[in-house]
C-alpha cells in the first residue's frame, strides 16, 4: 500500500467494495489525511515497507472492518517492532541480541564440551594401552584357573554385598539425594564412553537404582491402616513390580546382541540342501500373492533343489490356475482347522525338501535369501531355525498417521533389531511365522507346527528348544512386505499375538517343563510378559486419579521422598535403555506404542490367562486403503475416556489446591505432573487414531538406483530410479525432458551385472521428475522386474540410514509434542453433533483473528517469479 | 604419465567416437590429455570441430619431413589433438613400411608425449601392423583396450584369433543394446567368459553418440546428460583407478 | 561434472553391495539366474555355442600351459 489518494470509484471498482464500505473508507481516508502527518518520514517508513505492510489486506475484496484492521496494523507496525527486524532469521537476531562476551563464553563452553567428549571417547583405548593395565592383565592371565575362580567368587560376593547394601539401606532425604546424585554423575560420565563395558555399567546402575526403588516401595510406602489405601496401593505396586520385572528381563535379553553373520555355503553344490518354499495364504489378493511367488521364483538356488508351493486355505480356483501357469505347486485342503499352523502341517507330508522356508503371502523374499540364511544349517547339524527380520516397505498406521516413516524406528524395529538378536546369544531366538527357514527333520521331531495356540510360531520354536534344537537369528532384512493398513487391523493383529502369548504362558509355560536353559526360560518369559503390559499400563494411566478424585494415598510417602526415589528410577532406566536400544527405538516412544494397545490387549490376555482354550483365530487384514482422512473413534474411545478422566483429575487438583490442607500441596503437584504426563501420552495414542489418507493402493518404495531411459528417437538418458511400485516407477533425470504423458519409452534397470529393459509409458512429467507406468508384462518380465526392484539382495539394507540417535530430552519433547498434536487432531475431526457449532466457533475465531496485526512480508529476490522457460 | 590405446576388434566398432568421448571425459576429470589419430582415414578431428580443409597431421609432417609435433592442435586448455593429416593411399602404405621397419620411432615419441601429458590416447587403425605395433604388447601403452560391439562377428574375431590374447588387454563394449535378444544373450555369455577382461562399464547404444559427431563435438560436450556421456565418464574414472592401482602395485614390487 | 563419478557398475551390483554391507568380502554367492540365462543363450544361438566351446578349450589349454 503506498500513500496515494484513492477515489470512491477506485474502492468500488478496483477493490470490489460494497457501496457503504466504499463510502465509509473514502470518508475515513479523508479524515486520516486531515489529521495525520502521513507525508512525514516515520509514516512513510512504516507504510512503505517492502512487500507491503498491509499484504494481508491486498488482493481481496475490501470489507467493512478493513479500516479498523488498517489502523491496528499501522499502530502495531509503529509501536511494536520494525518489519525489517522481524524478517531477519531468528538465529541472526539471537546472535545480534547476545553480546560478543556471551557469544565468546558460549563458544568456549562448547569447545570445552567437545574436548571433554573427545577425551572420554578415547579413554577406553588409552586405558587398554597403558602400562599398568597391561601389567594387571598379565598378572590376571598368569593366575591358575583355580585361583582365578576363587578371585571371581570373592569379587562376586563383594559386589553382591555392596548391591544388597545399596538396595536395602534406608537413607534420610539428604543421604538419598547424595546417593542418587552420585549415581547420576557416574551415569553421565559413563554414557559418553564407547564400548560394551559402559553399556553394562549403565545397566548395573539402572538395576541398582530400580531395585532400591522397589525395595523402598515394598518396605516404606504401604499404608496398612486404611483398607482402601492399601488395596489401591497394592494394585499400583503390582503394576510397578511387573514393570520392574520386564525391565530386568529386558536387560538380560538385550545386554549383548549376538550380531551373527551369515555362513558361506560350500563350493560343492551337491552339498546344498533342498528347500521347499511355502507361501500360505487365506484371503489375500492374488495380485499380492503373485508378486511373492515371482520373487520366490527368482531366489538364487539350484533349480532342482527349490520347490515353491502356494498353500491356499481359501481354495480359490484363480490361485490354482495361477500356480499352474507359473509352474509352482498348489496345495489346498478341505477344512481350515488350526488356521495357518494347520495349513502348514497339511502340506508337510507332501514335501520332500530338507529345509522349509516360509513367507507370508505378502512378504517378498530377496534373491539372496537362501544363500544368506542356509549356511548355518550346514554348520550346525542341530540347528532347527534361522529367522530374519520382518521388514515392511509400507508405513504401518503409526508411521503413516504420525508422519514418521523412515526417520523414526517403528514399533517392530526394537524386536527385530535388538530383542531377537539379544535372544540369539542365549540360543532363544524364536520363530516369527514368516521370513524364516526351518529344518524339516526338526519339525517332524516335534510333530509338526504347534496348533494349540493362535501364535503357532513362538510355540513351535519353544517346542524345538525344549527338544534340544538350536535357533539362529540373522539381522539382515532379506524379505519385505506390506505393513498393516489401518490402526484397527494393526490392533487386531497385536490382540492375536497377545492372546497367543498368554495362551502359551498358561499351557506350556517356558519357566517350567524340561529342556530349556535358564536364559532361554527368561527370554521366552519376557517375550510373553511383554504382552501382558495392558493392565499395568492402564493402572499407570489412572493411578494419580486415585489420590486426586478419591483422596487415596496410593504411595504412602511424602512428595519429596517420592521424587527422590521415582525420578532416579525413571532416569536411569531411560539412560540405560536409550544406550541399549540405540537406533531401534526412540526413547519414550514405546510408551505411546504400548498405550495404544494397552486397552485392547488387557482383556484378551487376561481372559486367555484364565481360559487358554477360548478365543478364535482371526487373520490380519493387511491391504486396506484409507481413501480419506478420518478419525477412528471406535479405536480411540477408551483413550478419550481416559483423557477425560485425567482432565477431571486436573480439575480436582485445582480444587484441592485451593481448598485442601497445605501439607498436601507437594503430593498434589506430583500427582498433577503425573496426570499431565499421562494426558500427553494418551494424546499420542489419540494422534495415532487420526487415520491419514493413503494415496495409492500399491505402496511406493523410495530408492536410489541407477537406471536409464530410452526415448523413441534412440536417445538414452542416464537417470536415477527414485521410487517403484508393482507396475510403475519414478525417475529422476539429470536434465528436464519434454515428454508428453502417454509417450512410449523403455526403461533400463540393472541387477547384479545384468541389465533388463522394460517398456512403459510416461504417466506424468514434472521438470526432471518422471513417472512411468510399465506396460503389461508376461511372467518372465514380471519376475525380472521384481528381481530388479523388490527382490534385490541389497534392497532393504540401507533402510536405517535415515535414523539418527536423538537425545533423551529431544525425544521426550517429541513425545510431548505428539501428545499435543493428538488433541489438535481430535479438534480437526469432531463428532457429527458438534460439527455445526464448532464450525461457527471457528468462523468467529477466524474473524476475530483477521483483526490481529501481522508481520509484513519481506520481499526477497528469491520470491520473484523467474522467467518462464528459462532453465539454467 | 599414462597412455591408452584403443583398438577396434573390427572396423566400424565406433572406436574413434569412443576415443574422442573418453579423452573429453578424462579432460573433464582434470587431466591434461592428448589424443593421437593413427588412422589414415583421419576422422578423429571431426569430433573437435577442426576445419575440414586442414591437411596438417603427424603423417603429413613425417612425409614432408617436417617436425611432427607442430601438427598438434589445442582444442581446449589442456586438451590437445594430433590428427593423422591428409595422406593418399600410396603415401600411407609407404609410411606403413617405414614404421614397420622402425618401430622405435613411435615408441620414442610416445615416451616424449607421456612426459608432457597426464594421458595420451591413441586411436589405432585396422590392418596396418606397423602403425599399431609400437602401442600394443609388453612395451605398449599402459592401458590397451579393444573396442567390441556385442555381435557374433566380434565374438568370432575374438574367439578365432588363434593366438592367446595379449596380457592386460581389456575389452570395452560399445553400442550395447540390451533390448536386442541376441545382444543380451551374447553379453550374458561374455560376462561369464570374459569376466576378467571386460571393462566393468559398458557403453550403450545411444543416438547422442552419432549426433555428437554430426555436431563436431565429443559426446560429453554435446550431450552431457546422455547415458553414453555418463558411461564414458565412468570409464574414465575406471582408467584413473586402474593406473593408480598399477602404480601402487609397482611400488610394492619395488 | 568435475567430480569423479563412481563407476556405475559397482553401485548396480546388489551382491557386491550385500557383501559390503555384511563386511564379508569373501562371502560366497552363486548367481544361478545368470547361469540359467547363459545356458539358454547358448541353446538358442548355434554360432555362439560353437564359439564358446572354442574359447573354453583355449582357456583350458592356457590353464594347462600355466600349470605345466
Amino acid at each position: 500500500m503506498s500513500l496515494a489518494y484513492r477515489s470512491y470509484r477506485h474502492f468500488r471498482q478496483q477493490r470490489g467494495a460494497a457501496p457503504a464500505t466504499a463510502l465509509w473508507c473514502w470518508l475515513l481516508q479523508g479524515l486520516c489525511w486531515l489529521l495525520l502527518p502521513l507525508e512525514g518520514p516515520a509514516w512513510r517508513r512504516a507504510l512503505d515497507t517492502p512487500g507491503g505492510a498491509f499484504a494481508h489486506l491486498d488482493g481481496r475484496r475490501l470489507r467493512f472492518g478493513d479500516p479498523l484492521r488498517v489502523a491496528i496494523q499501522a499502530a502495531w507496525l509503529l509501536l511494536v517492532r520494525t518489519p525489517a527486524e522481524r524478517a531477519r532469521p531468528r538465529a541472526q537476531r539471537l546472535k545480534a541480541a547476545a553480546g560478543g562476551r556471551w557469544r565468546r563464553l558460549w563458544q568456549r563452553g562448547r569447545q570445552a564440551a567437545g574436548a571433554y567428549a573427545a577425551t572420554l571417547h578415547r579413554l577406553p583405548a588409552r586405558v587398554r594401552g597403558s602400562a599398568p593395565w597391561q601389567a594387571l592383565r598379565r598378572r590376571a592371565n598368569g593366575l591358575r584357573p583355580r585361583s582365578r575362580r576363587w578371585l571371581t567368587a570373592a569379587l562376586a560376593l563383594l559386589a553382591a554385598g555392596l548391591a544388597l547394601l545399596c538396595v536395602t539401606e534406608p537413607f534420610g532425604y539428604l543421604a538419598q539425594f547424595v546417593f542418587v546424585l552420585l549415581m547420576w554423575v557416574i551415569a553421565m560420565v559413563v554414557r559418553r564412553l564407547p564400548g560394551r563395558l559402559s553399556t553394562l555399567v549403565l545397566a548395573v546402575l539402572s538395576i541398582t537404582v530400580s531395585c532400591r526403588y522397589l525395595w523402598w516401595r515394598y518396605t516404606a510406602t504401604l499404608n496398612w491402616n486404611s483398607p482402601l489405601d492399601f488395596a489401591c496401593g497394592m494394585i499400583l505396586l503390582a503394576a510397578e513390580t511387573y514393570s520392574w520385572l520386564v525391565l530386568m528381563l529386558g536387560y538380560v535379553q538385550t545386554i549383548w546382541p549376538l550380531q551373527r553373520k551369515p555362513a558361506s555355503l560350500p563350493a560343492d553344490l551337491s552339498r546344498w540342501p533342498s528347500v521347499d518354499v511355502l507361501i500360505p495364504t487365506y484371503n489375500e489378493d492374488l495380485a499380492l500373492v503373485r508378486h511373492t511367488v515371482y520373487a520366490a521364483m527368482g531366489i538364487d538356488w539350484p533349480k532342482d533343489k527349490l520347490r515353491i508351493h502356494i498353500l491356499d486355505d481359501g481354495r480359490r480356483p484363480a490361485f490354482r490356475e495361477f500356480a499352474q501357469a507359473a509352474g509352482v505347486g498348489y496345495i489346498a485342503r478341505t477344512d481350515n482347522r488350526h488356521a495357518k499352523a494347520g495349513n502348514l502341517n497339511h502340506a508337510l507330508p507332501q514335501l520332500k525338501g530338507e529345509l522349509v522356508a516360509i513367507f507370508d503371502s505378502d512378504h517378498l523374499p530377496a534373491r539372496s535369501f537362501l544363500q544368506v540364511t542356509v549356511g548355518w544349517f550346514l554348520r550346525d547339524r542341530r540347528l532347527a531355525l534361522v529367522q530374519t527380520p520382518h521388514h515392511f516397505f509400507s508405513p504401518d498406521p503409526f508411521e503413516r498417521n504420525l508422519g514418521i516413516f523412515r526417520h523414526t524406528p517403528n514399533e517392530g524395529e526394537l524386536f527385530y533389531g535388538l530383542v531377537q538378536d539379544g535372544n540369539d546369544l542365549w540360543d532363544a531366538a524364536f520363530f516369527c511365522g514368516s521370513c524364516a527357514v526351518l529344518r524339516r527333520a526338526a519339525i517332524d521331531d516335534i510333530g509338526g507346527f504347534a496348533v494349540e495356540t493362535v501364535t503357532e510360531d513362538a510355540h513351535t520354536a519353544l517346542r524345538l528348544h525344549r527338544r534340544g534344537w538350536h535357533s539362529a537369528y540373522l539381522r539382515i532384512p532379506q524379505a519385505a512386505g506390506l505393513a498393516t493398513g489401518s490402526l484397527a487391523a494393526h490392533v487386531s493383529q497385536r490382540i492375536r499375538w497377545a492372546r497367543g502369548m498368554a495362551q502359551i504362558f498358561r499351557i506350556d509355560n517356558p519357566l517350567f517343563g524340561k529342556g530349556l536353559s535358564v536364559f532361554q526360560r527368561l527370554c521366552y518369559a519376557n517375550a510373553m510378559l511383554h504382552f501382558l503390559a495392558g493392565l499395568p499400563r492402564l493402572v499407570f494411566l489412572t493411578a494419580p486419579l486415585a489420590f486426586l478424585l478419591l483422596h487415596v494415598y496410593i504411595i504412602y510417602a511424602p512428595a519429596l521422598a517420592i521424587l527422590l526415589f521415582v525420578l532416579p528410577h525413571m532416569i536411569h532406566a531411560s539412560l540405560a535403555n536409550a544406550r541399549l536400544q540405540g537406533v531401534y527405538r526412540r526413547p519414550f516412544w514405546g510408551e505411546v506404542y504400548e498405550t495404544v494397545l494397552a486397552w485392547y490387549i488387557a482383556r484378551p490376555t487376561t481372559l486367555a490367562l484364565i481360559n487358554p482354550k477360548k478365543g478364535a483365530f482371526n487373520v490380519t487384514a493387511k491391504d486396506e486403503v484409507q481413501s480419506q482422512d478420518w478419525f477412528d473413534w471406535r479405536i480411540a474411545k477408551p483413550y478419550l475416556l481416559l483423557a477425560a478422566l485425567n482432565v477431571v483429575g486436573l480439575g480436582f487438583a485445582a480444587w484441592r489446591l485451593a481448598h485442601g490442607p497445605a501439607d498436601e500441596i507437594g503430593t498434589l503437584i506430583v500427582s498433577s505432573l503425573w496426570v499431565l504426563y499421562n494426558l500427553l501420552i494418551i494424546g499420542g495414542a489419540i494422534a495415532v487414531a487420526a487415520e491419514v489418507r493413503q494415496l495409492r493402493r500399491s505402496p511406493r518404495v523410495s530408492a536410489r538406483l541407477p537406471a536409464a531411459l530410452r526415448t523413441a528417437d534412440g536417445h538414452m538418458h542416464a537417470c536415477t530410479l527414485s521410487d517403484f511400485s508393482d507396475d510403475s516407477v519414478g525417475l529422476e533425470l539429470a536434465a528436464a525432458l519434454d515428454l508428453a504423458p502417454g509417450t512410449a519409452v523403455s526403461l533400463l534397470l540393472h541387477r547384479g551385472t545384468r541389465e533388463f529393459v522394460f517398456e512403459g509409458r510416461v504417466q506424468r512429467s514434472l521438470g526432471r521428475r518422471l513417472g512411468l507406468r510399465l506396460d503389461a508384462m508376461d511372467t518372465r518380465r514380471q519376475i525380472d522386474f521384481v528381481q530388479c526392484t523388490f527382490a534385490r539382495a541389497d534392497a532393504w539394507l540401507d533402510w536405517h540410514d535415515g535414523f539418527r540417535l536423538p537425545s533423551l530430552v529431544s525425544s521426550l519433547l517429541s513425545v510431548f509434542a505428539l501428545g499435543g498434536r493428538g488433541y489438535l487432531r481430535l479438534a480437526e475431526h469432531p463428532p457429527a453433533v458438534l460439527r455445526p457449532p464448532l464450525r461457527q466457533l471457528g468462523r468467529l475465531l477466524r474473524w476475530l483473528a483477521s483483526f490481529l496485526p501481522r508481520p509484513a512480508l519481506p520481499l526477497r529476490p528469491a520470491m520473484r517469479p523467474s522467467a518462464p522457460g528459462s532453465t539454467p | 604419465m599414462s597412455s591408452l590405446a584403443l583398438h577396434g576388434v573390427r572396423g566400424g566398432a565406433g572406436t574413434s567416437s569412443l576415443l574422442a568421448g573418453l579423452g573429453y571425459a578424462l579432460h573433464q576429470l582434470g587431466q591434461r590429455v592428448l589424443l593421437v589419430d593413427l588412422c589414415p582415414e583421419n576422422l578423429l578431428r571431426l569430433h573437435f570441430n577442426l576445419d575440414l580443409a586442414l591437411e596438417a597431421g603427424w603423417a603429413r609432417a613425417d612425409l614432408d619431413q617436417r617436425p611432427w609435433h607442430e601438427a598438434a592442435y589445442r582444442v581446449l586448455p589442456n586438451l590437445h589433438l594430433l590428427p593423422y593429416g591428409r595422406v593418399s593411399p600410396g603415401e600411407y602404405r609407404s609410411l606403413e613400411q617405414r614404421l614397420a621397419q622402425a618401430p622405435e620411432r613411435w615408441a620414442q615419441r610416445r615416451q616424449n608425449l607421456e612426459e608432457r601429458f597426464d594421458w595420451v590416447l591413441f586411436d589405432l587403425p585396422q590392418r596396418l601392423p606397423g602403425h599399431v605395433r609400437p602401442f600394443l604388447g609388453h612395451d605398449g601403452c599402459r592401458l590397451q583396450l579393444r573396442t567390441v560391439n556385442v555381435d557374433p562377428a566380434c565374438y568370432a574375431l575374438l574367439a578365432l584369433r588363434g593366438d592367446e590374447p595379449p596380457h592386460g588387454e581389456r575389452l570395452l563394449v560399445n553400442r550395447y543394446d540390451p533390448a536386442h535378444p541376441l545382444e543380451r544373450d551374447l553379453m550374458q555369455v561374455w560376462l561369464d567368459r570374459y569376466e576378467d577382461r571386460l571393462v566393468p562399464q559398458a557403453v550403450h547404444e545411444d543416438t547422442a553418440m552419432r549426433e555428437a559427431m554430426a555436431h563436431q563435438m565429443p559426446v560429453g560436450h554435446h550431450a552431457p546428460h546422455s547415458l553414453a556421456a555418463k558411461e564414458l565418464a565412468s570409464v574414465a574414472t575406471w582408467c584413473l583407478a586402474q593406473v593408480a592401482r598399477r602404480g601402487r602395485g609397482a611400488e610394492v614390487q619395488a | 561434472m568435475n567430480t569423479p563419478l563412481p563407476i556405475r557398475a559397482t553401485r548396480e551390483d546388489d551382491i557386491a553391495n550385500l557383501r559390503q554391507s555384511l563386511q564379508l568380502p569373501q562371502f560366497n554367492y552363486v548367481d544361478f539366474s545368470a547361469h540359467r540365462e547363459r545356458e539358454e543363450a547358448l541353446q538358442r544361438w548355434p554360432l555362439l555355442r560353437e564359439l564358446d566351446r572354442i574359447e573354453a578349450a583355449g582357456r583350458a589349454a592356457a590353464a594347462e600351459r600355466v600349470g605345466a
